[in-house]
């Protein structure tokens, strides 16, 4: 033999050793071909852990493997509170707080779920997240028999029942020591590797029933295309959060559903209040002229593909405190009518204020990729009546409005959070509220939201909700734009996948999911 | 006291070169994005006040000076407190206490096992130079220094584990688990050693003092060992002694490769979830490494070759 081919011959089993080791490496990871073989389902969502530690985790990834359970879960479809480890709950001040514990139930390891293990694991939130300590505002927790425990505020706290929905305040045994954590779902964790894959198997002692499924394999990629070819390529059963360029594909294919439901965030333009150019934006008129610049339905069709919904208020919808839209007019001469109301100068449909032509900021980011397009489509708008925008990209929306002197923002914030419009209304409009970057103090909507804020009656907590969404819709305090949907996409042969409102408040992996 | 002067004059150097390095790895926190409070407090999901941002913000102390910031850094660092671990809510040090265990286990017996294979294939080498066995050891260095360590790596799971049964592919349950990412680590770190060892050996048999040995009929064997190796093991021991410092966070590529949770392990992990704690330990720790392992190599210098003291003596 000539040394020729024999190079040849090594090259090209070099090369098949190569191809053998990688196709071995890259095998997936799930798959039910052998019959008997455990029911594993392939789940990849967006966001991963950064702990194990489900009190501190900066995602819901751990709530959302369906391994962990709240004292309080919130419906998916009517956004209503409902018992789930905790039965019952009564408070007569919504300051002083019993809550009877569900009985029967054991966490993973066998301990039993009683009043004192939910109380350490409280504690446990209370002293290791500060975020948990600003939603639950626990002064104290007492144990009153095994399956009681009190709670008081520090002061009356209506909102405190919802805030027990949040992904931080799941209770797991917190006296145990091991990598993974102690929950209570129908799942439990195998193998939990924040950074990797973690492996979910059956609870057989799951209070509720027998899931179905015998395994889960979830991983977490923020790459939306990755997602996608995971699905395509049979790799993954369910993908969350698939890219809006992506659904058609992905419709197209007949082995795949896609399922898009209304989400709870609302994308918004926010106003600066305290500004340059402040005595505008306190001027309801001009603020209607740049509301009516915007045209929602362009946005939906257009930048959005079809995935939203248009939206005038922060609680759009058919949910009980969602108010009736107004539904005004937009356009360029309908903004023009309410720049000329606000006082300032209109000559051949150009606006121009002291007599100078109008040149203002809009901030915005790409985490939300539709967001610099929303912008763009005002800059648009803006343009066709004088006025100049232009647009400053920040890294992190949050930690950039503080430092600027902006005029408009564009932003996305959950506003129907667990149920409750307490996180939103506090947060956006309240005195200093995070999220209120246009430091908006408008004395009447803090009386409503201070009355609102110490309302313990459900039902009229639920109308006051209603009347301040109307109220701010009618004071055009910021222009609420449109509500992107939630969409997950999966092979057929899933059954019983609920694609949820919003990633933070229910379990994905639950005892229902199946596969044919 | 002359003696001891070198020493003191290298732990001043190291005393600069931890200002340096704690002082880098605090500016690289400084500088990366993510407001720590705003994090903490989860503001996409809870209603908070920017009284209660800044409120936590004193509390951790970002609003204080820079020089402030640094220096609660340096104690907690002099004390080993690196912080929290926002990976897993552990203290760092815990968690690199953890891993460098493997990763030490790993890096000593990598470095074993390529002192062992230099001395053998660079004796044989030198000692028949420009014959087959030569030219079989160089083939080796050649291979071994052209293939990518996780390429190797990968072959050798396929080989032993998957296809043989043999060894297992990822873990350190056993200490048979040890045993492919050795080889993989000393075939691609051994080849310049053996090169270095079998030219100095050359050299070294040529010269005077070895001839002159010979010519009073001393053995082979005590010249080889006595005089030839000895003189050869200045350059050696050079550049072992860095790579020692530089295996401790070199082996990444290696831990990832064969699962082993070492520190070069966490560290990517770390890193991939912006762990600056841990990132910090990690540049520190294995920059110490590294500065204490040259130090000892620069002053071992003086017992292998008294000659290396006797000049800086004169020097004075």
């Amino acid at each position: 033999m000539s040394p020729r081919p024999r190079v040849l011959r090594t090259l090209a089993l070099t090369l098949a050793l190569g191809l053998a080791v990688l196709t071995g490496c890259s095998a997936g990871s799930g798959g039910n071909a052998a019959p008997g073989a455990p029911k594993t389902l392939r789940f990849v969502t967006v966001y991963p852990a950064n702990t194990t530690d489900p009190q501190l985790v900066h995602t819901a990834f751990i709530l959302n493997s369906g391994t962990t359970e709240t004292l309080v879960g919130l419906d998916p479809h009517s956004l209503k509170l409902y018992p789930w480890l905790a039965e019952s709950w009564e408070t007569e001040d919504a300051q002083h707080w019993t809550f009877r514990i569900r009985q029967g139930v054991t966490f993973h390891n066998g301990a039993p779920l009683d009043a004192e293990a939910v109380r350490a694991a409280l504690q446990h939130a209370l002293d290791v997240n500060p975020g948990v300590v600003a939603a639950l505002k626990i002064d104290s927790m007492t144990v009153v028999d095994d399956h009681t425990l009190s709670i008081a505020t520090t002061s009356v706290y209506p909102a405190l029942v919802s805030n027990l929905v949040h992904y931080n305040t799941v209770i797991t045994d917190v006296t145990d020591t091991g990598d993974v954590p102690m929950g209570t779902g129908a799942f439990r964790f195998e193998s939990f590797d924040p950074a990797g894959r973690s492996v979910l198997v059956r609870n057989d002692q799951y209070w509720d029933g027998r899931a179905k499924l015998d395994r889960v394999v979830m991983t977490a990629n923020e790459d939306s295309n990755a997602r996608m070819l995971a699905l395509q390529a049979g790799d993954a059963d369910i993908i969350y959060r698939p890219s809006l360029e992506s659904i058609p594909t992905l419709r197209a294919d007949p082995a795949i559903t896609v399922d898009s439901v209304t989400g709870t965030r609302v994308y918004h333009l926010q106003f600066n209040y305290v500004g340059r150019h402040a005595a505008l934006w306190n001027n309801r008129d001009f603020r209607r002229g740049i509301d009516a610049l915007v045209d929602r339905q362009s946005i939906v069709d257009g930048i959005m593909a079809g995935q939203g919904t248009v939206a005038f208020n922060p609680f759009p919808g058919d949910w009980p405190f969602s108010p009736t839209p107004l539904g005004r007019a937009h356009g360029t001469e309908a903004a023009l009518q309410h720049f000329k109301a606000a006082g300032l100068e209109v000559n051949d449909g150009k606006v121009t204020h002291d007599g100078k032509p109008l040149t203002m900021q809009i901030v915005t980011y790409i985490a939300r990729p539709e967001l610099p397009l929303i912008a763009q489509l005002l800059r648009e708008s803006a343009a066709q009546v004088g006025i100049t925008l232009n647009i400053q990209v920040a890294e992190n929306i949050d930690e950039y409005l503080p430092k600027t002197d902006f005029d408009i923002a564009t932003y996305s914030v959950l506003t129907i959070s667990r149920g409750d419009g307490a996180f939103f209304l506090n947060g956006a409009f309240g005195k200093g509220g995070a999220q209120n970057h246009g430091r908006l103090a408008d004395p009447a909507l803090l009386a409503k939201l201070d009355a609102y804020n110490t309302e313990i009656d459900p039902a009229t907590r639920i109308r006051m909700i209603k009347e301040i969404g109307g109220y701010i819709e009618e004071q055009q305090f910021n222009s609420y734009l449109v509500v992107p949907n939630e969409t997950a996409a999966y092979r057929n042969g899933v059954t019983g996948w609920l694609t949820p409102g919003n990633e933070f408040e229910f379990p994905m992996i639950t005892k229902d999911l199946d596969l044919a | 006291m002359r003696e001891a002067r070198p020493v003191l004059r290298r732990l001043i150097q190291g005393v600069g070169f931890f200002f340096v390095l704690t002082f880098i790895s605090f500016l690289i926190v400084q500088l990366a994005p993510g407001d720590a409070a705003l994090s903490m407090l989860k503001v996409d999901t809870v209603a908070v006040t920017e009284a209660e941002i800044n409120a936590l913000r004193d509390q951790l102390g970002l609003n204080d000076p820079v020089w402030q910031r640094y220096g609660r850094f340096l104690a907690g660092v002099v004390h080993g407190d690196f912080g929290t671990s926002v990976m897993t809510g552990k203290p760092v040090m815990t968690e690199l206490t953890k891993a460098f265990p493997s990763t030490l286990l790993l890096a000593t017996v990598t470095m074993a096992t390529v002192v062992v294979l230099t001395f053998v294939l660079g004796g044989v080498a030198a000692r028949r130079p420009h014959t087959l066995a030569d030219k079989a050891v160089g083939l080796f260095c050649m291979v071994g220094a052209a293939l990518p360590t996780f390429w190797l790596g990968l072959l050798l799971i396929d080989l032993f584990a998957v296809r043989l049964h043999l060894l297992p592919s990822s873990g350190l349950a056993t200490s048979a688990g040890l045993i492919l990412p050795t080889v993989a680590l000393a075939v691609a770190i051994a080849p310049p050693y053996i090169k270095i060892l079998r030219g100095s050996l050359i050299e070294a048999s040529g010269r005077e003092f070895v001839r002159a040995a010979r010519a009073r009929g001393v053995h082979e064997w005590v010249i080889f060992v006595k005089h030839t190796l000895r003189d050869s093991l200045i350059p050696l021991v050079t550049i072992l002694g860095v790579s020692l410092g530089s295996l401790l966070g070199g082996t990444v590529i290696v831990e990832i490769t064969f699962g082993i949770p070492g520190v070069g392990k966490l560290a990517v992990e770390a890193l991939a979830r912006r762990d600056y704690g841990v990132v910090q330990a990690f540049i520190i720790i294995v920059g110490m490494a590294v500065f204490v392992i040259n130090m000892l190599v620069d002053l071992s210098y003086r017992i292998l070759d008294p000659a290396i003291a006797l000049k800086g003596a004169e020097r004075r």
